[in-house]
């Protein structure tokens, strides 16, 4: 045994490399099949409430505290932030355009996606994981219950449903945080502030956060759901799929971010002919 | 299918984990009614045979059968019907962390049948009550309130939910005190007599081989084997197997680890001769204390804080020094 491994040849840089776009190859083609098998799964079996409504709180409910914190801090950094460059300009009666384009638009779903990602996808990967280790998953296979079908579709369906909900969440609470402070601590007009997002804030940039907060859901929900299915034996290997649950939900909300500004800003441009603000 | 088909047949089945092989063309088949103990060495891939033959694995070759059908092109949804004729205890019970005891007894009956829950009740009640437990008591609790032998019955409970024709136990009795073994070999048996089921045990506890099967299999590991070698080594009765020529079968069935010590010492032989000591071989540049360089403890304190040796040579002109080996003696010493 210890033989061979000494006698292994190393790898060389060449072939290092292609083993780690292979992996990466495989990984992403793995829970693309995943993704389709779940998705399957939603029109031949929907969950049953008792299944459905307990992971909906846990998903739903458990995570307005949290993600009405983040929201509220995101919005008063932005204030902070932007005050200073607006006042030089004085254009600081506009404070409340920048803010809430800045949060309804871009920064509201993918911070609220990045809080959801830590606090979810690492407690889905985690719960799945350890069912997996302990056997948890067999037994559902065992009693004539599809795991995917039991356990990754309410999860996906949550994530999808609630996750919008809680970047509006998260979007209220920012913009409520973000005129309090402008009006309050730096002395804005409230009048103006308001005026001013009127005049910046279109239907088409809510629609584009929601849009992604869709998309961020789903992505969520089936990398934590495939990393849990994929868990290794041990605290180690739970531990391990927590942390890849995360990392790849946070690769894939910046990546889905980028595409789907990128498309909307497109087709923002084909149906009005001008570039959205 | 007549009657002397197996319900569960391995044919030539191998399965393999990576580059780590864990079953090589092992056959084995039970027939209806019968009780087969699985036995053999950790990793030997016990285990992975029950899964195997639930299908809760795919084999990486061979054919598994049920009633003398080969399930290999059959579908998902086939399958899954098709397991419900199949109880399975796992290791560790493997109940349902989010669920109480009752839900986790008529979890099979909500996800198959569309019975009501009046009669899923009493289903679940009669389950608990024949493993010996309250339902009362027990029905609402969570699996972490419960001891491993709970769990286990709790488990076994669950598998009898849908009245199986087959019920698998992985490692029943592992981890528990030799009573609620007992409580389980008895369990197993009961089952076996009150719902003419085939149980198949995996188990290295041999007073379930003594007291339990008809028929002992045991394997042995892939690794040890030579080539061309089978991996099931014995099939028979219990019986057989302790008075059995193998020695491999006879050594393992009394415990007896003689000739696998010796092999496991042969693997531990190190290459190379040991290192010395530091303390032994290598000379220090400080110097162990002697009677003259050690200092003597303070006075006062009943015995001596740093050493577990004799303080004789401390009180060597001590009159009692003679009677007083031990280090454990007072300090300091008494005048009479």
């Amino acid at each position: 045994m210890s033989g061979t491994l000494l006698t292994r040849p190393r790898a060389t840089l060449i072939q290092a490399l292609g083993a780690a776009v292979l992996s990466v190859v495989e990984l992403v083609g793995d829970m693309a099949l995943f993704a389709v098998q779940t998705l399957l799964w939603i029109p031949r079996r929907i969950p049953r409430g008792h299944v459905l409504w307990p992971v909906m709180y846990e998903i739903g409910v458990q995570s307005v505290p949290v993600i009405t914190v983040t929201g509220a801090f995101i919005g008063m950094v932005l204030a902070v932030q932007t005050y200073e460059q607006f006042a030089m300009l004085h254009m600081e009666n506009q404070l409340g355009a920048v803010i809430n384009v800045s949060l309804v638009k871009e920064l509201g779903p993918v911070l609220a996606g990045v809080m959801l990602a830590g606090r979810l996808g690492g407690a889905i990967a985690a719960e799945l994981g350890t069912m997996k280790i302990t056997e948890q998953i067999d037994a559902l296979t065992a009693l004539g219950a599809n795991p995917v079908a039991y356990l990754a579709v309410p999860r996906f369906i949550a994530c999808c449903l609630l996750i919008p909900l809680l970047t509006v969440i998260a979007n209220v609470a920012g913009m409520a945080s973000g005129w309090w402070f402008s009006v309050q601590v730096l002395g804005i007009d409230s009048h103006f502030y308001w005026f001013h997002t009127e005049g910046f804030v279109a239907p088409w940039d809510y629609w584009t956060g929601l849009l992604k907060s869709v998309c961020f859901g789903g992505c969520i929900a089936m990398i934590a759901c495939h990393r849990g299915f994929h868990c290794r034996a041990g605290a180690e290997g739970v531990g391990r799929a927590a942390t890849e649950a995360f990392v790849y939900s946070f690769v894939a909300i910046l990546a889905a971010d980028f595409l789907i500004g990128t498309w909307m800003m497109k087709l923002y441009h084909a149906l009005w002919g001008v570039t959205p603000l | 299918m007549n009657a002397d088909t197996p319900i569960v047949e391995l044919r030539q089945v191998s399965k393999s984990f990576g580059t780590q092989a864990v079953l090589r063309h092992v056959s084995l088949h039970v027939r209806r009614g019968e009780t087969v103990v699985i036995i053999g060495e950790s990793g030997c891939g016990k285990s992975v045979t029950l899964k195997l033959l639930l299908r809760l694995l795919r084999p990486s070759s061979g054919e598994v059968l049920w009633d003398g059908r080969s399930i290999a092109g059959w579908s998902e949804r086939q399958l899954a019907e098709e397991r419900l004729r199949f109880g399975f205890l796992f290791q560790m019970a493997a109940l349902f962390d989010s669920l109480s005891v009752y839900e986790n007894v008529a979890f099979g009956l909500r996800q198959n049948t569309r019975l009501d829950e009046e009669r899923i009740q009493q289903i679940v009640f009669d389950r608990l009550r024949s493993v010996g437990l309250a339902p009362g008591i027990v029905g609402p609790k969570k699996p972490a309130e419960l001891s491993g032998g709970m769990r286990k019955r709790v488990g076994l409970a669950r598998a009898l939910a849908l009245d199986p024709e087959v019920i698998l136990y992985d490692e029943p009795t592992t981890g528990l005190d030799p009573i609620m073994s007992d409580v389980i070999n008895e369990l197993i048996l009961q089952t076996r007599r009150e719902r003419g089921v085939t149980s198949i045990i995996v188990t290295h506890d041999m007073q379930t081989v003594r007291k339990v099967p008809e028929r002992v299999v045991m394997l042995y590991p892939v690794a040890r084997l030579q080539p061309g070698e089978p991996q099931v080594i014995f099939d028979g009765p219990p019986g057989e197997a302790f008075r059995s020529k193998d020695p491999r079968v006879s050594q393992f069935v009394r415990g007896e680890a003689g000739a696998r010590l010796k092999e496991l010492s042969a693997l531990a032989r190190p290459a190379s001769p040991p290192l010395p000591r530091r303390d032994h071989d290598v000379p220090t540049l400080i110097p162990p204390p002697t009677p003259e360089t050690r200092s003597p403890p303070p006075t006062g304190f009943p015995y001596h804080p740093f050493d577990a040796t004799p303080v004789r040579s401390w009180t060597s002109n001590d009159s009692n020094s003679a009677s007083e080996s031990s280090c454990w003696r007072r300090w300091p010493p008494s005048d009479g």
